[in-house]
């Protein structure tokens, strides 16, 4: 009976996979066509989007006191309101910009002859953890606010962080790659 | 009456592939593909020939053909890997590993189940052996297919239609011995009229996807990466000007 199941399970899931990922025949454009947009869109990432300063104080504990101790009862929320709306833009300006470069790695390392898979599989497993933690910060700032939020928050700046750092490495192969075929030539 | 029909119409669909193949030269893209497509033509018309001259002897002969079809399946699932990724080296050497393994790993699980199974009969255990190296096919289409929705791969509507109507057998298939061998005989009835359907949507998803020549994109990056060393440079000139402006502006008292 686990038997049959188990391949009425695969049959299924081979059927349903098809219908998804061939339904869509329209490729998408790359966002990030060269190396040096992919090293600006790696120092955004790194330097505007993922200090520990900046996110401390998207998600401070202090600002929410400040703001709830002021005599005028508007506000407090107020600031929940304006401050959930930021950290929420962040979070997509964050998400956007490692999936361009995820995006980009993707596209120049299929051509790679010396893919490594074990680093592709790592790299997607890292990628998978950010989206999570990305879609479980988006809920909590939606429904608990802000600053809630920030242990999940750290997470995935760290979980962001390590997929720069990769992206990193794949960008300075790139680059040995390119810079040993001009010399080649 | 119904089954004769859709015998006839999956022979007739099954000529007119090879024809249009012919025709538009597509026999040299995918000669694997057509060659497992001729030889289910044979073996339709060698099943016909038993079923109306040796009835007794149907049995034995769909059997032993169908395994020769379920092999030459792993035939046209390789060739969709070729087709698919032949032009990206890395991602190439990456499917040809998780191909080997997967087959390497369910291969093992076959033949491990087929020893400790109790009792034998031809439809049976033919039936079973055929479901077990259509899962192993199943999985590696869901392994190319993976490989080319993660790295972006477009392919052209020819592969696309292989993908799909082969995938679309693979997982009927599969489905249809599953149950068959579960239900037994009473699953035979419903058998003899989804198996000839399922195929005949096959053979329609091909006939629609394959009746002109339509190549795969060319690979969009791969001339890129000198013109990428450029404006990396350029780039890199440009942020060197502006850090040693940045630093001649503190130093200067």
């Amino acid at each position: 009976m686990t038997d049959a199941i188990s391949f009425v399970v695969v049959g299924t899931l081979l059927l349903v996979v098809l219908f998804f990922s061939l339904r869509r025949s329209l490729p998408t454009p790359a966002k990030i066509k060269d190396s040096s947009a992919a090293h600006e869109a790696l120092n955004t990432l790194q330097s505007e989007l993922l200090p520990d300063w900046f996110v401390d104080r998207l998600f401070s504990k202090d600002d929410w006191q400040f703001a709830q101790g002021q005599d005028c009862p508007e506000i407090a929320p107020l600031f929940n309101r304006e401050r959930k709306a930021v950290a929420l833009s962040w979070l997509k300006q964050t998400r956007e910009h490692v999936a361009e470069l995820m995006d980009f790695h993707l596209r120049l390392a299929r051509e790679r002859p010396d893919l490594k898979p074990s680093v592709e599989l790592k790299l997607s497993l890292e990628y998978a953890q950010f989206q999570i933690l990305c879609g479980l910060l988006a809920g909590l700032i939606r429904a608990l606010g802000p600053v809630r939020g920030r242990s999940v928050a750290g997470y995935a700046v760290s979980a962001a962080a390590n997929l720069g750092k990769v992206s990193e490495k794949a960008l300075a192969d790139l680059n040995d790659a390119v810079i040993v075929g001009a010399e080649g030539r | 009456m119904l089954t004769q029909t859709l015998w006839w119409l999956g022979m007739a669909l099954e000529l007119t592939l090879l024809l249009r193949a012919v025709r538009n030269n597509l026999l040299k893209t995918f000669p694997i593909f057509y060659t497992y497509l001729a030889y289910v033509l044979v073996e339709s018309l060698v099943r016909f020939y038993v079923y109306v001259q040796f009835p007794s002897f149907y049995g034995l002969s769909y059997w032993v053909t169908q395994l020769g079809s379920t092999l030459l399946g792993y035939g046209v699932v390789w060739e969709i890997c070729r087709q698919a990724v032949a032009r990206y080296p890395g991602t190439f050497r990456m499917t040809r590993n998780a191909i080997v393994l997967i087959f390497v790993i369910v291969i093992c699980k076959v033949v491990v189940s087929s020893l400790t199974s109790e009792g034998w009969s031809l439809a049976q255990t033919t039936g079973e052996l055929e479901r077990d190296f259509r899962t192993v096919q199943a999985f590696l289409i869901l392994a190319i297919v993976g490989l080319l929705v993660h790295y972006r791969i477009q392919i052209g509507r020819n592969l696309r239609g292989m993908i799909w109507g082969y995938g679309f057998f693979i997982g009927t298939s599969i489905l249809n011995l599953t149950f068959r061998s579960f239900l037994g005989e009473v699953f035979q009835i419903w058998w003899q009229y989804l198996q000839p359907v399922a195929y005949v949507v096959v053979l329609l998803i091909w006939c629609a996807t394959l009746w002109s020549s339509h190549p795969n994109p060319e690979p969009e990056t791969d001339p890129r990466i000198e013109q990428d060393y450029q404006s990396l440079v350029a780039a890199t000139r440009r942020r060197f000007r502006q850090a040693r402006a940045h630093v001649g502006r503190t130093v200067r008292p």
